[in-house]
């Protein structure tokens, strides 16, 4: 049995360890949605 | 890692193969694309796929859309058939760790992370699990809080 892990955070932090955060400096998004 | 702990530890011995796509990014698309057959052989040869995938300006990493612009193949992982497209990959199961800086529902207009996987792996037969750590980017409280259910998500994989 084989897996294959596929990461793809530009931050280096283990995204497959859904631990990945990805800080933007701006984050209108999703602060914006968030407040909704 | 915890996705891929929690596999091996379910099932142990399994082999990891990693790609890592920002390390060694793949190029846009071209006509001169299937030169990548590694790409899709290696995808083709495993059992189980563990994505991670953040969400970036309401989609996936241009990284990630590159790789699966080389699964998405015709006549490998789908082929079009008299009652239309049909998925040729079913037999394999498909983990993605997502996560997102806000939170958002899954009709959201923004929304184009989960929607687009769910439909891109769909498309060749699989029915994607996801683990899911949202609002990451909210506050300090949201981030941790999104980040503890993703992995509690983690821990509630079947085996």
């Amino acid at each position: 049995m084989t897996i294959l892990k596929i990461d793809s955070s530009i931050t280096g932090e283990a995204s497959v360890s859904a631990s990945l955060p990805w800080r933007p400096s701006r984050s209108f998004a999703s602060r914006t949605l968030a407040s909704k | 890692m915890a996705t891929i702990a929690q596999l091996r530890e379910q099932n142990p011995g399994q082999q990891v193969i990693e790609r890592d796509l920002v390390a060694t990014p793949l190029s846009h698309l071209t006509l001169g694309g299937s030169a990548d057959a590694d790409v899709l052989d290696e995808f083709l040869a495993a059992d189980t796929i563990v994505v991670g995938a953040p969400m970036y300006n309401f989609t996936v990493p241009s990284q990630l859309k590159a790789w699966i612009d080389r699964i998405l193949v015709a006549g490998k992982t789908f082929r079009y058939g008299a009652n239309g497209p049909e998925g040729l990959a079913g037999g394999k199961r498909v983990i993605v760790a997502l996560s997102r800086g806000g939170f958002y529902e899954d009709n959201s207009a923004f929304e184009h992370a989960k929607s687009y996987l769910q439909a891109a792996f769909g498309f060749i037969g699989i029915t994607p699990e996801f683990v899911t750590a949202d609002g990451i980017a909210v506050g300090p409280e949201q981030r941790e809080a999104g980040i503890a259910n993703g992995l509690a998500e983690v821990e509630r994989l079947a085996a």
